[in-house]
């Protein structure tokens, strides 16, 4: 009877480390991953910055696209209003999203640049380092455009160079134009960002 | 016997949970090493000592040091002259064998000098097997720049260590 | 007689000891703030002092002490992150002594993230007494590695050859010392000159170049026992020697041919296997990091440059690998593969250049006059090489990232650097 009762303890005691390593995998122990993806859903903005002199980079923003949310509340819409002529309504509808979204997405260009802007004067390049490195970070911003979180999501394959990378996102610290983005565009493109750094 | 087993069971797992939850409760780096620094003996080399020739060959020999431009181990003309002497020395005395150390400058790295300077003692050696000394009573090796004759860094000191020698 | 002992051990110390001078640090330095360690003064003193200068020669940080702060952490609760912030610092360092007696020393630090607000590391490394700067150096690693994710180099050793004048004899030493050029064990004293030293693979043994014998010939010497060998003591001249990464085989210069020529011996059964087959000058072997190629300079172009031999694919002719210049020589290859570290002749002037493999230029790493014998850190990151100025030779040494720091000894010359392994 006693060998049954160890073996049990045992097999608890394994389980448990089991759960708790999916547990940690799962993230189930950060507090600030929190934050992460449910509310926010970034857009995908590809922002090609020419420069002519040299020694400045170019640095991208790409953000992810979700535009299924807002094709599925036109649907919506339109499903609830039968005896009105759904075309013109569904049309009026549509461009006003298109003037809308145009608007937006002119908006997020100007921030997006700014941001460019600011990371791009923070930037120290690395000594002795190959051309044509690129790599991507992910950006947690609050809404007062103070940078919460910096990670690497992908190297360049050369470690000075992602250094210098994440130094130049911490040394912006914030984005002190956040203000002025509506809430609305801020949780939709700016909570969240994924940035390329792929210097010229 | 059994019981025992399963107390070291017991004993095994739960520094491993402790570690695991220990990690588990954050993102930090958490590590332990050992210092290792081996020992070191020191050794002493004992160096040979050459052998001699009489003063008289000697003293013709070594003036037959001959130069050569940068990165080359091309007798001159000069130095063709230079040799002839040698050369008669050796002959007059056939039991006599000599050493050609060849050099070069400060310049360049050690070990691309060190295969410059036996280039040139070995021009010198096949300048003399050419006009009749055996190569078997030559003895050829390198200094490459580990025997500087003229220490400055301008031309002229650095022409004088570019040279071959007969001892 | 005691006393009279260790005077002569104190002088012999001091004979021609290496100096760390930091000249310049990189352009974009961390900011950390060291806390000064708690645990007994006299040896916390050190330990930081050691670390300090660790840190400051990798030339990534910018270091805050205690006495530049706006306040000081008693413990790690303790911390008023705002402070550090204020002054621009990214991270703290704090640690102690935590086990001292007569036979164990041993340390713990943390480091921590201040923007984040929060540890990123807790370490504790167990040493001995007299090894104390190895246990400081092993924390300087630490703390490099955290912050950066390089791995670091303060634990590991160089090699070198020291030249001196001793009583109107020349005396040459084969020296192992500290990366920061401290604690300087002799290897080999010799009245005659010794060049090329070289570690092997495990940084157990050394091969060099030795005079001695009236010619230069190559040995083999067991760091820790003092054992040596002639590698190839029938033959003739031999020198240039290089190990290849699995220690199995040593790439050597041998002068049989009537010119020099590249072997391969293989060290267990003393096979020589020829590799190069041309009337000019071919030496300075190195050996490729996965150990498929093997680098050399050659003059069959005319002037020194360097050629790649792929050893899978044996009968292939070398491929020269440098165009710019009329001197390239003594080439070895950086860690990733990524390129190449050898001495170029511009101008007049012979310095040290980095060549990456995708890219068709040269750039220059040093710019004085006479740099010669680059050797690469383990991790990729610091050349060390030996400049001559005024006519005497000193070590100096040079990041991927620009920052500089000199070795000159006290007394005499310095040369021949090599680095060795990793020997964490």
């Amino acid at each position: 009877m006693q060998i049954k009762s160890d073996y049990l303890i045992a097999s608890f005691i394994s389980f448990l480390i089991h759960a708790l390593i999916i547990l940690y995998l799962m993230d189930f122990f950060y507090s600030e991953k929190k934050v992460r993806p449910i509310l926010s859903n970034p857009i995908n903005v590809n922002l090609l910055y020419k420069e002519d002199n040299k020694a400045i980079s170019k640095i991208e923003i790409i953000e992810e696209k979700p535009s299924i949310n807002s094709i599925n509340t036109i649907e919506n819409i339109i499903s609830f209003s039968p005896k009105i002529e759904s075309t013109n309504i569904s049309k009026l509808i549509r461009e006003d999203q298109l003037i809308k979204s145009s608007s937006e997405d002119h908006q997020v260009n100007q921030f997006s640049n700014m941001m460019i802007q600011l990371i791009q004067s923070a930037w120290i390049k690395p000594q002795n380092i190959q051309d044509g490195l690129v790599c991507n970070l992910r950006m947690v911003i609050n809404k007062n455009g103070r940078i919460v979180a910096v990670d690497l999501i992908k190297s360049s394959g050369n470690i000075r160079f992602d250094n210098s990378a994440i130094k130049a996102i911490s040394r912006v610290e914030t984005f002190s134009f956040f203000n002025e983005i509506p809430f609305n565009l801020y949780q939709k493109n700016f909570k969240n960002i994924v940035i390329t750094f792929n210097p010229l | 016997m059994i019981n025992i087993k399963n107390v070291l069971n017991k004993n095994f797992f739960s520094p491993f949970v402790f570690l695991i939850l220990l990690n588990s409760c954050s993102s930090m780096n958490v590590t332990e090493e050992s210092v290792y620094d081996g020992g070191i003996q020191t050794v002493e080399a004992s160096v040979k000592d050459n052998t001699s020739l009489n003063y008289e060959t000697k003293a013709i020999l070594a003036n037959a040091t001959v130069y050569f431009e940068f990165d080359s181990f091309k007798l001159s003309s000069k130095s063709i002259q230079t040799l002839r002497s040698a050369v008669t020395a050796m002959k007059e005395n056939s039991s006599i064998k000599i050493t050609i150390s060849g050099h070069a400058d400060e310049r360049g790295t050690r070990e691309y000098n060190l295969a410059l300077g036996q280039r040139r003692a070995e021009s010198v050696r096949d300048y003399l097997a050419v006009n009749g000394v055996s190569k078997s009573r030559v003895l050829v090796k390198s200094y490459g720049e580990e025997r500087l004759i003229a220490k400055g860094s301008d031309e002229s000191s650095h022409s004088k260590n570019r040279r071959a020698e007969i001892n | 007689m005691k006393i009279f002992f260790s005077l002569l051990f104190f002088t012999q110390l001091i004979f021609s000891e290496l100096v760390l001078e930091i000249t310049q640090g990189s352009e974009d330095p961390y900011s950390i703030a060291l806390i000064e360690f708690s645990g007994s003064k006299k040896i916390t003193n050190e330990i930081n002092s050691i670390i300090n200068t660790d840190l400051l020669r990798t030339g990534e940080f910018k270091i805050f002490r205690e006495s530049q702060l706006l306040s000081i952490p008693t413990n790690e609760e303790d911390i008023k992150f705002e402070d550090f912030k204020l002054l621009g610092i990214d991270f703290i360092i704090t640690g102690s002594l935590t086990n001292e007696d007569k036979f164990n020393i041993s340390a713990s630090y943390q480091v921590f993230n201040v923007q984040k607000e929060k540890k990123i590391r807790t370490s504790k490394i167990f040493g001995i007494p007299n090894k104390l700067r190895q246990l400081a150096h092993y924390i300087s690693d630490g703390i490099y590695e955290e912050i950066t994710g390089l791995k670091g180099v303060a634990s590991t050793k160089l090699l070198y050859v020291t030249e001196n004048i001793n009583d109107d004899k020349i005396i040459f030493n084969l020296v192992v010392a500290d990366s920061d050029g401290s604690n300087e064990q002799i290897l080999l004293k010799s009245s005659e000159p010794i060049i090329s030293p070289s570690w092997s693979p495990d940084s157990k043994k050394v091969a060099y170049v030795s005079f001695e014998t009236g010619m230069a010939k190559v040995f083999i010497q067991t760091i820790a026992t003092g054992k040596r060998e002639m590698v190839l003591e029938n033959s003739s001249q031999i020198s240039s020697p290089s190990w290849s990464p699995n220690g199995k085989f040593l790439s050597l210069t041998l002068y049989q041919d009537g010119n020099a020529e590249i072997y391969i011996l293989n060290l267990k059964n003393q096979n020589l296997t020829r590799l190069t087959n041309h009337y000019a000058i071919d030496t300075e072997s190195s050996w490729s990091p996965n150990g498929s190629k093997i680098m050399f300079t050659s003059g069959r172009s005319g002037s020194p440059q360097l050629y790649e031999i792929n050893l899978r694919k044996f009968s292939s002719k070398p491929k020269r690998i440098t165009f710019e210049g009329n001197y390239n020589a003594k080439g070895s290859y950086l860690s990733s593969g990524e390129g190449i570290v050898f001495v170029h002749r511009s101008e007049n002037n012979f310095q040290i250049a980095l060549k990456y493999t995708n890219e068709s230029f040269i750039r220059p790493l040093t710019n004085s006059k006479l740099d010669e014998s680059p050797s690469i850190s383990p991790n990729g990151n610091v050349i060390i090489y030996a400049i001559t100025e005024n006519g005497m030779s000193m070590l100096s040494g040079v990041t991927l990232s620009g920052a500089k720091f000199r070795l000159p000894a006290r007394t005499g010359e310095v040369r021949e650097p090599s680095w060795s392994g990793f020997l964490r």
